[in-house]
């Protein structure tokens, strides 16, 4: 087995054009990737999201610093001796720019996951080689930037990644823990003391996890600049919250407990979403511009929400005229792109507001647009390129994996379900291979949730959550 | 970061958009995304539209420098930030960044009025005429216009009415009835294009009726903005297909002369 991973079959590398050195050893799974930037940023790790202990690909951006001076990184912490002895003869090979895949590894995976048992998940965890580590840290790095967290909430997150970054320090990550603490003391720093509502978003025993998570490494973290003040802040709210609370409150199980149940009842007593069919007739659109109109394809950007559909799409006068119905999301936007290299965007304009059971965007289209090919699509993130319908599916199935990893990381009970949204999303992009880990990771969660004991000893599940997956979103 | 116009990067530029329409990119572009398990055509596209933006980007802070003899430096750059945005295909987009976030935070954002800049009123667009507006300088303006809306401070608004003003421009497409024109006789009347721009971008309250005072300086503030804006990227768009052009009838050193 490498070292990189119990399911790698082959590490490679590969000289790009810029002279940077690529190494290569896992597809991404399920919940795609997340990257750590080390050695001062010049070396980019990417893992795997869902098991950060997995190394997917490592960039080498100054690779006469990294492999022509033996770096302690590469050669000790995150390459085995073999993979590492082969990276070196490759390199002194002169390798050309822009080369070909050169294999420095070959072997056979551990199938752990068809392991009825699943005990085989423990064994990488057992080479203590800190790999773990640096896919924690890169795993709470994309957390943090992708959630809308409240400011109470970055500043405990970026604590955690600054205790995280102590851990692997001779790793030099970016950002350095000194200043991921300064900056999470800045940002209690706006805050108002005697605010305590940005707790209000916790779960009462996700409160108590966070202690518990952020405790062992005050010691560390008081050395910082800023942190001393982070834990005491942190401490009057903890105070204030278990008066609120009451200790008999605090201390209870969140698995005995969970919201998630609640949210699945209350979703089936609002019954199904209204048909479309029924949405369009409460107000139909005028016959002459369904029968002028040249209708077009629109494709859902994987940030709108699944209830949204699409009513009605058509050309009329040069106008761009689309009807959606179930979209809640306050600032939801057409486009329409004319299918240049890169796509052109020719038209960017607003949903109105969510008053009515439909919602309509209307843009004026250039005169030579009108008749020609378009894409069109609606999102709530007008900055973002054109995304294809594959690439659409396939980051709604990355997103549910995502999801899926922090429903384990936290222990939910409704895990295995997420895990197996996350098998369907996959399936419907059509990836077969990806489906059935993300289903066999949902069998792992049920099975878990019999046996508490099984959860302890997962691989990369020791650590339990992290303190961004406590937090849920506030926007 | 200051915007530094000079003939190199224009003609980067130029190269980058050559270079990402090329099947020496698409095959490249396949190449990485089979390596990940994404073979399908679908994201090949994506994975060029997403590199083009990304390296364009970097060219609008400075040039790149040569670093080997005999390669361009512009598709030695891009082919490996294709690896590098290939790996962004799985990773859910961040709301933020990190670096935002471990800057100061929570910065109010700043005024409107603040982010103006005095701009000439006469509903002309600097060194380019409606006439001028090829093709190129329309879909670089376009795409320029878009890459803007990652930046802090920029509304989407503002880069939606832009778009509809440029689409507007020559009088060849007609606006729907309801949108709101001024007088034709009016000093205004050059700008029904902004206006129009306003509108289908639906910042209804600058079209409040009664039509006070408060309503038109509203307006106005809010058009000072979308011309502004599209001033900027109409010369930077300018500028960069002129430079290609340029570009294109550069004597090859050492040669005879004519197209490269």
């Amino acid at each position: 087995m490498n070292r990189l991973g119990a399911l790698v079959e082959e590490v490679t590398a590969r000289r790009l054009a810029d002279g940077s050195v690529r190494i290569e050893a896992s597809r991404p799974g399920p919940a795609g990737l997340s990257v750590a930037h080390l050695a001062e940023g010049t070396v980019v790790v990417a893992v795997d999201t869902a098991e950060p202990d997995h190394v997917s690909s490592i960039v080498l951006l100054e690779p006469d610093q990294s492999i022509g001076r033996f770096a302690p990184l590469i050669f000790d912490r995150l390459l085995d001796g073999p993979t590492a002895e082969a990276l070196r003869n490759w390199w002194e090979g002169r390798p050309s720019l822009d080369s070909e895949p050169t294999v420095l590894w070959h072997g056979e995976p551990e199938r752990y996951l068809d392991d009825p048992d699943m005990r085989i998940r423990v064994l990488p965890r057992t080479m203590a080689t800190g790999l773990l580590e640096v896919g924690r840290f890169a795993v709470a790095s994309d957390a943090v930037a992708r959630r809308h967290l409240a400011p109470g909430g970055v500043a405990l997150a970026l604590t955690e990644m600054a205790a995280l970054a102590g851990v692997i320090e001779s790793a030099e990550p970016l950002p350095a823990a000194s200043t991921l603490m300064a900056a999470a003391a800045r940002h209690l720093d706006r805050l108002d003391p005697s605010d305590d509502t940005w707790l209000e978003p916790l779960g009462q025993d996700d409160l108590v996890r966070i202690v518990n998570r952020l405790r062992p490494w005050r010691g560390m973290l008081d050395g910082l600049s800023g942190g001393r003040e982070v834990f005491e802040r942190f401490d009057r709210a903890v105070r204030h919250a278990r008066r609120i609370w009451g200790p008999a409150a605090v201390v209870r199980s969140r698995l005995a407990a969970s919201p998630a149940p609640i949210r699945r009842e209350a979703a089936a007593a609002a019954g199904p979403p209204p048909p479309i069919a029924a949405e369009a007739a409460a107000e139909p659109l005028p016959d002459a511009a369904r029968k002028l109109g040249r209708s077009v394809d629109v494709l859902l950007a994987d940030d709108v929400s699944a209830d949204v559909r699409i009513i009605d799409a058509a050309i009329v006068d040069d106008h761009l005229i689309v009807h959606v119905g179930g979209a809640l999301e306050p600032d939801l936007w057409l486009r329409a792109f004319r299918p240049d290299r890169p796509p052109t965007i020719l038209a960017l304009v607003p949903f109105d507001q969510p008053t009515r059971r439909w919602r309509t965007a209307r843009a004026v289209l250039p005169a030579s647009a009108a008749l020609g090919e378009l894409l069109v699509d609606v999102t709530t993130r007008p900055e973002r390129p054109w995304r294809s319908a594959d690439g659409n599916l396939l980051r709604r199935a990355v997103g549910s994996g995502e999801v899926a990893a922090r429903a384990s990381r936290r222990g939910d009970p409704d895990a295995a379900d997420r895990w197996a949204d996350c098998a369907d999303a996959w399936n419907t992009y059509g990836d077969a291979d990806r489906s059935g880990r993300a289903a066999r990771l949902a069998e792992y969660e049920a099975a878990a949730q019999r046996d508490l004991k099984r959860r302890f000893g997962r691989n990369g599940l020791e650590e339990g959550p992290l303190v961004v997956d406590l937090f849920d979103d506030t926007a | 970061m200051p915007f530094e116009e000079t003939d190199d990067r224009r003609g980067q530029e130029a190269r980058l958009t050559a270079w990402i329409a090329s099947p020496d990119a698409r095959s490249a572009a396949r190449s990485i995304l089979r390596s990940l398990g994404a073979g399908r055509e679908g994201h090949v596209e994506d994975l060029l539209a997403d590199t083009w933006m990304k390296v364009q980007k970097r060219l609008t802070v400075s040039p790149l420098v040569e670093r080997s003899e005999g390669s361009d430096p512009v598709v030695a750059y891009a082919r490996a930030t294709m690896h590098h945005v290939a790996v962004d295909l799985f990773r859910t987009p961040r709301e933020t960044s990190l670096e935002e976030l471990l800057a100061e935070g929570w910065e109010p954002s700043p005024r409107p009025e603040d982010l103006l800049e005095e701009t000439n009123l006469d509903g002309s667009w600097g060194a380019v005429d409606a006439a001028d507006l090829e093709d190129e300088v329309v879909r670089s303006t376009r795409l320029g216009l878009h890459a803007r809306l990652p930046e802090r401070h920029i509304d989407a608004w503002v880069v939606s009415a832009a778009l509809t003003t440029v689409s507007l421009r020559g009088d060849t497409v007609e606006v729907a009835a309801d949108i709101p024109v001024p007088e034709r006789e009016s000093p205004g009347w050059a700008r029904r294009h902004l206006w129009a721009g306003l509108a289908y971008a639906r910042q209804d309250r600058c079209f409040e009726q009664p039509d006070s005072g408060a309503v038109r300086e509203r307006r106005s503030r809010a058009l000072k903005r979308v011309e502004a804006m599209l001033r900027a990227e109409v010369d930077r768009a300018v500028a960069t297909v002129m430079g290609r052009e340029s570009d294109q009838t550069e004597p090859v050193p050492g040669g005879t002369g004519g197209r490269r």
